[in-house]
């Protein structure tokens, strides 16, 4: 039963690492981080640039941005990355309680955020890990660091530089909910990107 | 590293905030009786025989009897009379006189074994009219002594950490300590960003703390009275768990400087660190033994958490906690051989203790759902620690026998992670009689 999850897991994880390295990207780029799986054949292309606009005046459909306007939780100006149709993502990730694993469901949205990482450079992303009341505080320090750095893991192995990646964590001094149920403790479970 | 910097309003000089409220919530039935009778008061002071009687009883061992029941009311030990006493079943009887002088206050007390007819301590302790409740608690802290052999820790003081606006956008963070009693609170920090695991120097006027003013947990060191402070350990990754040494010269803590967090131990004076532990786990929540040889920690290497402790010379180290999945936070006990811990029971956490040799099983101290961060009294007879109750974070004492218990509760915010004061030194005087 265990061998059989972590088996899945892992492929999963294989998958999200191929995926991530070229899928959304140019392959090959000598600045690119450099990443040990090799690049898949198959490679996506970019999608095409919009074609000029011939007549000024005629409104044209704009490409949708790579990042919207923002806050952070505590409610300073950060850039939200967008998926293909410009819709703003969750930067927020949520964890099982005392773990540190990125649920599978997540990797689509992790990828996403990657990407928008990759392409602009001069983006860089503070990660910040946090948990539920449960436990000591001390334990639940290191464990938001470790969820931050699971995250932050993710990421670069999806192409983004350490250089642009900041690790934090708040163990559970900052919740986002004060309740003591099992709903305000998934809430408070999370790591959050946040990107400047 | 990180670039968020946000505003911290330092205070240079401590200033009396509200007080915590006493409330309690168990008392002991095999407590002895004991009679604090009013004492001889001149006008204009207020009344001390009341303050020492609180904290008999909140010692857990002393069930006080009203005054309207007594039959006397001596105030000096010409004027006991041990029959008066003993018919209502009472076992000590503390008397005593204030006077005043200018603005000099000098109490005067006795204590007596009502079966043995003797005295068992008297003294004098002296201060100005602004020490009235600091002289009480010294008197409260003689007579315990007297009867129990046991220094009292009245006179102690308790730090802890007030969050205003928990869950809300602008959550602030205050240090405060005030006397063991709740009262007399004084703010000694206040931060926009959370402020963590406070702790004593051995010397009661040093203190360590984290701080996360500039972004990230860092360690400060900070002299209470002078108000000076000084970042010790800002490392990249966390920088946590400061706990003193036995003898002041040390500093334990948990740094993830090297990927994930390890024990350093850092000499104060030339601030050098050695790196205790090398392990890919959590290894965090340090404390010394009272030898000053080995550390007491908590690390997930097994796969949850455990408490370990390790030589700091030969780094040989032994598991210490085998029952249950969840073992944190340890403190040990001024006997120097049992422990304090966070122990998980099904899905609730409780503060226990038990033999450091693992010679026992674990004596389980508190009942609540979320028990946690528990500091013990420097002379071993109470415990302090934090919890929630009715959604709010508060502070609970428990006697170390289990018996009594009461909260501290506050009317702003959310209490916790409390530190008690190790024996503190005093400007009042005391002459044995």
């Amino acid at each position: 039963m265990e061998a059989k999850k972590l088996t899945t897991w892992l492929l999963l994880g294989v998958l999200a690492v191929l995926l991530s390295s070229c899928a959304f990207l140019p392959c090959g780029s000598e600045t690119d981080t450099v990443i040990d799986t090799p690049a898949p054949e198959v490679v996506a292309p970019p999608p095409p640039p919009p074609p000029p606009p011939e007549l000024p005046s005629d409104p044209e459909p704009e490409e949708p941005p790579d990042f919207v306007a923002g806050t952070d939780e505590e409610g300073n100006e950060v850039l939200v990355p967008t998926d293909d149709d410009g819709q703003a993502i969750n930067t927020t990730f949520n964890f099982e309680f005392d773990k540190s694993d990125i649920s599978t469901a997540d990797f689509t949205r992790l990828q996403q955020i990657a990407r928008r990482l990759v392409e602009h450079r001069d983006r860089s992303a503070t990660i910040s890990g946090h948990c539920d009341e449960r436990g000591t505080r001390e334990y639940n320090l290191a464990l938001g660091e470790r969820r931050a750095k699971a995250v932050a893991d993710f990421l670069m192995s999806a192409g983004v530089r350490e250089s642009q990646i900041t690790t934090a964590t708040f163990g559970e001094e900052v919740p986002l909910d004060t309740a003591s149920t099992e709903a305000a403790w998934a809430k408070n479970r999370r790591a959050v990107i946040d990107i400047r | 590293m990180n670039r968020v910097t946000l505003g911290l309003f330092l205070l240079l000089v401590t200033f009396p905030v509200l007080s915590l409220e006493i409330v309690i919530t168990q008392g002991n039935d095999k407590a002895s009786k004991i009679a604090v009778v009013p004492f001889g008061t001149p006008e204009g002071v207020k009344d001390m025989a009341s303050i020492v009687e609180f904290d008999l009883y909140r010692s857990g061992q002393f069930a006080p009897i009203a005054a309207e029941d007594m039959l006397s009311l001596p105030q000096i030990p010409t004027e006991v009379n041990f029959r008066d006493w003993r018919v209502l079943g009472v076992d000590y009887v503390v008397i005593g006189q204030i006077e005043k002088e200018e603005d000099e206050l000098t109490a005067t007390f006795y204590a007596f074994d009502v079966s043995l007819e003797r005295k068992l301590v008297a003294g004098k302790v002296t201060g100005v009219s602004s020490q009235h409740r600091e002289i009480a608690h010294m008197v409260a802290d003689k007579v315990f002594e007297g009867i129990t052999d046991i220094p009292g820790a009245f006179s102690t003081k308790i730090m802890y950490v007030l969050v205003e606006g928990r869950g809300t956008a602008t959550p602030s963070w205050r240090l405060e300590i005030a006397d063991s009693d709740g009262q007399n609170a004084q703010r000694v920090l206040e931060s926009l960003q959370p402020i963590m695991s406070p702790t004593w120097a051995p010397d009661g006027e040093t203190i360590a703390y984290v701080s996360f003013e500039t972004g990230t947990p860092n360690i400060v060191v900070h002299e209470i009275y002078s108000g000076e402070r000084e970042v010790v350990a800002a490392f990249e990754g966390i920088n946590s768990s400061p706990e003193f040494s036995p003898d002041g010269k040390r500093l334990v803590m948990s740094l993830s400087r090297d990927g994930n967090p390890e024990i350093y131990v850092m000499d104060v004076a030339s601030r050098k660190f050695k790196r205790i532990t090398t392990h890919r786990a959590i290894d965090t929540e340090p404390v010394w033994t009272l030898d000053g040889k080995e550390i007491v920690f908590m690390s997930d290497r097994s796969g949850n958490p455990q408490i370990y402790r390790i030589n700091i010379e030969s780094l040989n180290s032994k598991r210490l906690t085998y029952q249950g999945d969840y073992n944190a936070r340890p403190r040990i006990l001024p006997d120097g051989k049992h422990m304090l811990f966070v122990h998980r029971i099904d899905r609730t956490y409780h503060i226990v203790w038990t033999a450091l040799d693992n010679s026992g099983d674990n004596i389980v101290l508190t009942k609540n759902v979320l028990d946690e961060s528990p500091s013990v009294a420097p002379n071993g007879s109470m415990i302090i620690f934090a919890t929630k109750e009715q959604g709010k974070g508060i502070l609970g004492i428990v006697s170390v026998d289990g018996q009594v218990e009461f909260r501290l509760p506050s009317s702003e915010g959310d209490v916790q992670e409390p530190a008690w004061s190790p024996f503190l030194s005093t400007t009042l005087t005391f002459q044995q009689l």
